[in-house]
């Protein structure tokens, strides 16, 4: 690895900025000590920072994984994926990527979709509410899903294993043998994680691609109360 | 250029309190201790961001009731790769939301085109606050971006002085000339955390009451204290939030505040979050300095 002079020599702030960025990615040392432990304080706070933001966005893979390994995890995401984006609270988009790509946690292979769900969890905690004004159903129109509204179907007990987990939860004696489409949205100021049958997907997806309620089958209509009362569809008139 | 930026409104603000997500809730909501007449907060702008949600709600409600400063922690002010303008945009729109009564952020680079990111395009936005040599190209950065910003928000911005652990070299100029001379191009404020100020004298070996009495004190228009720690790899020390305000921090502050009269004069705290209430008697502190700036 190559040692840099203890002192920068470029005067532009774009060169200073690439001359100081490659002792901050340990791609080069500064030979002066003084600097070097600078340079690693901020590397420290950044990574520290990022890897904060993780665990505050998945609660459920860091309880599951334990501190340590989600440390672990949480390093190796940021070196790999480091934020963009100053908003750190959506910080994460690709850590399901990172959790199917470390060969540790083939064991636990329920954990890049609890990984996605958490991540759909954040998009919806930070979605647009939807508008305040009811819209009227008509069968030449679609119902339109709220902002908040994600799915995932996931060959796990996706939905169970992510409720097992909350706070104040009461493990089950057992979980299902089956896989479940889990329904994230908002319902007021609450996160609501749901299954839903599998054969609504169909309708998540019709409705995604502004289906008009008309063309929709009876099955994918029988549907509709469930979304309704979870709050994944816009306020309309005449949904009752 | 600046005719059209708001100062905000004459709010007189006193002793605040750095709000973090884990008090903001219980405040939100009217479930916090009894709070003294003229307290006001401060949040991290980038932790509300965001297109709605329960959170935002929450910060306009404490909005509604009390003073609400916006704090950024991404603009990247100082660096030739600033925060993109769609950033500076929901800036705006939070602005819009809150109305705040300050709008301030740090004299630090941020975004680096290294690493994995490179060949995609994107940038790796570093969640931290990175130095840089004080010359006179990077003053005439600074002041273009932030010119650029507050005509885009509106808004004045206060630009709040960095910690420092190692002098880089190559500066042109002290430190509290940049300032003077950025405040004085580009109408900005100043916003100066006396904590900084200790931790870098410390780390420079430089005299940090010197530091406070060199400052342009017409410019600044708020003082953050907080708490720090000492390295555990060296004999630094870290501006680390995560602790009560040193005697010493308190002192700077005083000094300070007898240059400038009064200021709003703020507490931040952003690890080991203590009870509310332990912040609101911390926070009593400052309000005494303050009432001292008064009576002087």
């Amino acid at each position: 690895m190559p040692v840099e002079s203890g002192h920068m020599t470029a005067r532009s702030p774009a060169r200073f900025e690439d001359w100081y960025a490659r002792l901050l990615l340990g791609e080069a040392v500064p030979s002066d000590p003084a600097l070097r432990r600078a340079v690693s304080i901020h590397a420290n706070n950044a990574m520290v920072a990022a890897c904060d933001a993780l665990a505050s966005n998945f609660p459920v893979v860091r309880t599951m994984l334990g501190e340590d390994a989600f440390a672990i995890l949480a390093r190796r995401h940021v070196l790999a994926h480091p934020p963009t984006d100053p908003r750190l609270c959506l910080y994460g988009k690709n850590l399901p990527q990172s959790v199917t790509a470390s060969s540790e946690l083939v064991a636990w292979p329920w954990l890049p979709d609890m990984a996605r769900l958490e991540r759909l969890v954040v998009e919806a905690l930070f979605a647009a509410a939807p508008p305040t004004r009811s819209r009227r159903l008509t069968p030449g129109r679609s119902w339109p899903l709220a902002p908040a509204t994600r799915w995932l179907m996931s060959d796990w007990p996706i939905v169970n294993l992510w409720q097992a987990h909350q706070p104040g939860a009461v493990w089950p004696d057992d979980f299902p043998r089956h896989g479940e489409l889990a329904l994230i949205t908002r319902r007021e100021a609450g996160i609501v994680v749901t299954a839903l049958p599998a054969d609504a997907l169909s309708l998540l997806e019709a409705l995604h691609r502004h289906r008009p309620l008309a063309r929709l089958d009876d099955s994918q209509l029988s549907h509709l109360p469930a979304l309704a009362a979870a709050g994944a569809l816009v306020p309309a008139l005449g949904d009752g | 250029m600046h005719g059209t930026i708001s100062h905000g409104p004459p709010v007189r603000l006193g002793a605040g309190i750095g709000l973090r997500l884990p008090h903001l809730a219980s405040l939100a909501s009217g479930d916090a201790p009894a709070l003294p007449p003229g307290l006001w907060f401060e949040v991290h702008a980038e932790n509300f961001m965001v297109d709605g949600g329960p959170r935002l709600e929450a910060l306009q409600a404490v909005a509604a009731r009390w003073p609400v400063s916006l704090h950024g922690v991404g603009l990247a002010l100082a660096g030739s790769r600033m925060a993109p303008r769609a950033h500076v945009q929901r800036l705006r729109r939070l602005c819009d939301l809150v109305a705040p009564v300050l709008l301030s952020d740090h004299l630090a680079w941020q975004r680096v085109d290294h690493g994995p990111h490179k060949a995609r395009g994107a940038r790796w936005h570093v969640p931290d606050f990175l130095p840089f040599p004080r010359t006179r190209a990077a003053l005439a950065l600074a002041i273009a971006n932030v010119a650029r910003v507050q005509d885009l928000l509106g808004h004045r911005l206060l630009i709040e002085n960095l910690s420092h652990y190692a002098d880089l070299g190559g500066h042109d100029m002290p430190e509290h000339e940049f300032l003077g001379e950025l405040a004085h191009a580009s109408g900005c404020g100043l916003l100066i955390d006396v904590n900084n100020i200790h931790v870098s004298a410390h780390n420079l070996g430089l005299d940090a009451e010197r530091l406070v009495d060199q400052l342009p004190a017409a410019a600044i228009a708020e003082i953050h204290v907080a708490g720090h720690r000492a390295d555990a790899g060296s004999t630094l020390l870290i501006d680390s939030h995560d602790a009560p305000v040193a005697a010493a921090v308190w002192a700077l502050a005083a000094r300070l505040l007898a240059r400038t009269g009064p200021l709003p004069l703020l507490l931040e705290r952003d690890a080991e979050l203590p009870p509310m209430a332990e912040l609101l008697a911390e926070a009593r502190l400052a309000a005494n300095l303050l009432e001292q700036a008064h009576a002087g």
